[in-house]
């Protein structure tokens, strides 16, 4: 069976908010396409896995950010070099924050990032909380919870995960959210997001496939899969419909 | 120090609760008037109990656990006054303390057990500062509204620095049992259970290592109560050093932690109230460490947390579940073998809106799901799904999926969120003829 390596980062301290769940449904999904998922849990102090073909973060507490960001440095050239090969990658909320350069806190310090995105996050008194809703042109209607108080924003012309249509994402100004650089894609996007936006999902999953076998089209999935993705559009609807 | 209550105040509190009875109205509307024309109302309430405050406070099981030590004291004997769940802050407070009260103004009871959520209870604290806090545990709940646990868990560490006489702890949660250190003056004292079934009280750490394929144990702890085994309806208690085998009006370990906490939360006002057993109005009260226990034992589950109905001849029982560590307490403790399972979710504002946690809920002792319902339906059937675990139905109407769920002979479960359970519990109450239809029956 074709094997695929998911790496799953910081979990003890990094996936406070549903956030593993995507670790989950892409494990599965790649099962329905006949893949044989690896997962990977790596958390500070591990061995690195040697082969990696997709990596997932989650939102954490401020404490757990604390708790990984030093780990995080001694990992930093080994996750960009996989970044720039093309890697696929979902950072949510707190990962994605300390992929983009820097996390200015409230005390004026400055918690390093990894750079994998060009962008910075400012720590402020108003937290952004509540369902978000967003469209990006290439993953249709985004649906999900975003539960943050720093405000991210691009250092240079980077391209947005998805326009803005309910919701605040990156920061109270540029209503859009998330930045996608290569297949490493950021958001802000709770959920989980793969859950209910399954394109997404798939788009990684291309990726890692093609990454490592050199093919662009998934083979034909398991028929329990419709049934998943019927109930995966209903729950991406019924969420767009509801309050803030 | 005692001071009676404004006769007048009372009376118009009295008349408001009289008129929402009528039009079937809200719960702490009274209290809120009464705030309003007397602001020493509380203060003058509170002062008359002559054993003082309990606050019960912690994210899972405040409900049942202040039920069990308020019908616990009953049973000893003692007049203790609660609010009804829900009722929180002064105006519930005043609002449940009003039919007790006297025209003239007295409060004929002997103590207070009131359960707060964890955002008002600081600030109700900082106000009246209670005799007793009972913490039980802090675990992930209601991210929207805390914004991160962290700050839950500094808003139950003022409620402990506020307790003047006792402060009772869960020593099986190293958050809460690090509170011990901020008593001033106030005796400490833990509950616990076995690390030998520390498996049935997983914690969020827990549920994410047990995802990546690893536990974490739970510590020892220095414990007047100790809930040592659970087997079926049946609980082995260590009671200040003596083993009691007992069976429980409650059900579930998680419930039976609960009934430690009660137990070493009454142990510990019997331990610093010296007018008990001394001549007086509280000379024959039995606060021993068996008449505690059994007292706990009989106490049966509030509304909705286990609360059962009798339809068609099944018995369906109602869980509420909000968060991960209660959702998957629950799924560990209770039978489910031979019995139709539902679960109903809700995004209301008193569930929760996100509904990110049922991913770190684990599964593994569900099998089958007949009907899954309320406003989330489709985001609890997927999760369900990827899970590994089938769901027959899937709809947003409630009352439709009750009642398909409701055929059928076998013993029927409800795995519900807050507000889909007021609602599925107003239909349930309607067809279960025992209970007369009172909206407030097992209250």
């Amino acid at each position: 069976m074709r094997r695929i390596d998911v790496l799953s980062l910081y979990t003890n301290d990094m996936s406070f908010y549903g956030d593993m769940g995507n670790v989950l449904v892409v494990s599965k999904r790649l099962a329905f396409y006949g893949f044989e998922p690896v997962v990977h849990f790596y958390n500070p102090g591990d061995v690195f896995p040697e082969h990696v073909d997709m990596v997932f973060g989650g939102g954490g507490q401020d404490s757990g950010q604390k708790n990984i960001f030093e780990d995080l440095q001694k990992r930093s050239e080994k996750l960009r070099e996989l970044a720039s090969q093309g890697v696929p990658m979902l950072m949510i909320c707190g990962m994605y924050q300390l992929f983009g350069k820097y996390f200015l806190t409230n005390s004026g310090k400055k918690i390093p990032g990894i750079c994998v995105f060009d962008l910075y996050t400012e720590a402020t008194s108003d937290r952004l909380i509540g369902n978000l809703v967003e469209e990006s042109s290439q993953f249709g209607r985004l649906v999900g919870y975003e539960n943050h108080s720093g405000q991210t924003y691009f250092s240079s012309p980077l391209r947005p995960l998805g326009k803005v249509i309910s919701g605040e994402g990156n920061n109270l100004k540029d209503g859009v959210d998330g930045a996608v650089v290569n297949n490493a894609i950021g958001t802000y996007l709770h959920g989980p997001v793969l859950s209910k936006n399954p394109k997404l999902a798939d788009f990684l999953i291309q990726k890692a496939q093609l990454n490592r076998y050199g093919e662009e089209l998934l083979p034909p999935a398991a028929p329990i899969l419709r049934r998943i993705d019927e109930l995966a559009g209903k729950a991406n609807e019924a969420a767009s419909r509801r309050p803030r | 120090m005692k001071k009676r209550c404004s006769p007048l105040s009372v009376a118009a509190g009295k008349g408001v609760q009289g008129a929402c009875r009528l039009f079937k109205r809200g719960h702490s509307l009274p209290g809120m008037v009464v705030e309003k024309i007397d602001k020493g109302f509380l203060a003058s309430a509170l002062s008359q109990l002559p054993l003082g405050t309990m606050i019960v406070c912690g994210t899972n099981g405040k409900t049942t656990t202040a039920r069990l030590i308020a019908q616990a004291l009953r049973e000893l004997e003692l007049r203790a006054v609660t609010n009804n769940s829900g009722a929180n802050f002064t105006r519930g407070i005043i609002s449940s303390l009003l039919p007790l009260m006297t025209p003239s103004g007295k409060l004929p009871c002997d103590i207070g057990i009131f359960e707060l959520d964890e955002a008002w209870a600081p600030v109700f604290c900082r106000q009246f500062p209670p005799s007793y806090a009972l913490i039980l545990n802090c675990s992930r709940d209601q991210l929207d509204r805390y914004g991160e646990r962290d700050s839950v868990e500094s808003m139950l560490a003022q409620v402990a620095s506020c307790a003047t006489k006792g402060l009772i702890l869960n020593g099986g949660d190293e958050r809460v049992k690090a509170f011990s250190s901020l008593a001033k003056g106030a005796k400490v004292s833990f509950y616990d259970f076995d690390p030998a079934i520390s498996p049935l009280f997983p914690r969020d750490e827990d549920l994410i290592c047990m995802k990546q394929g690893s536990y974490v144990k739970a510590p020892d702890g220095e414990a007047s109560v100790i809930l040592k085994r659970a087997f079926g309806d049946t609980a082995l208690f260590e009671v200040g050093g003596e083993e009691f085998s007992l069976k429980m009006g409650v059900e579930g370990s998680f419930n039976f932690l609960n009934a430690a906490a009660a137990m070493a939360a009454i142990l510990c006002i019997a331990k610093c109230c010296p007018q008990i057993g001394e001549k007086g109005r509280f000379e024959y009260v039995d606060m021993s460490a068996r008449s505690v226990a059994q007292a706990v034992s009989k106490v049966k589950p509030a509304f909705g947390r286990g609360e059962e109905f009798h339809i068609g001849g099944c018995e369906v029982k109602m869980v509420l579940v909000k968060n991960p560590v209660g959702f998957s307490s629950a799924l560990r403790a209770l039978p489910l073998q031979d019995k139709d399972v539902m679960v109903a979710l809700n995004d209301e504002s008193a569930d929760g809106r996100d509904v990110s946690w049922i991913y770190d809920v684990d599964y593994s002792n569900l099998s089958k799901i007949k009907a899954v319902t309320g406003e989330r339906a489709f985001d609890m059937a997927l999760c369900l799904e990827y899970n590994g675990k089938e769901v027959r139905r899937a709809d947003l109407d409630i009352a439709k999926s009750l009642s398909g769920f409701l055929e059928g002979q076998k013993d029927k479960i409800i795995f519900s969120s807050y507000t889909s359970m007021l609602s599925l519990r107003k239909i349930l109450l309607e067809m279960d003829k025992s209970k007369g239809g009172d909206l407030y029956a097992a209250d």
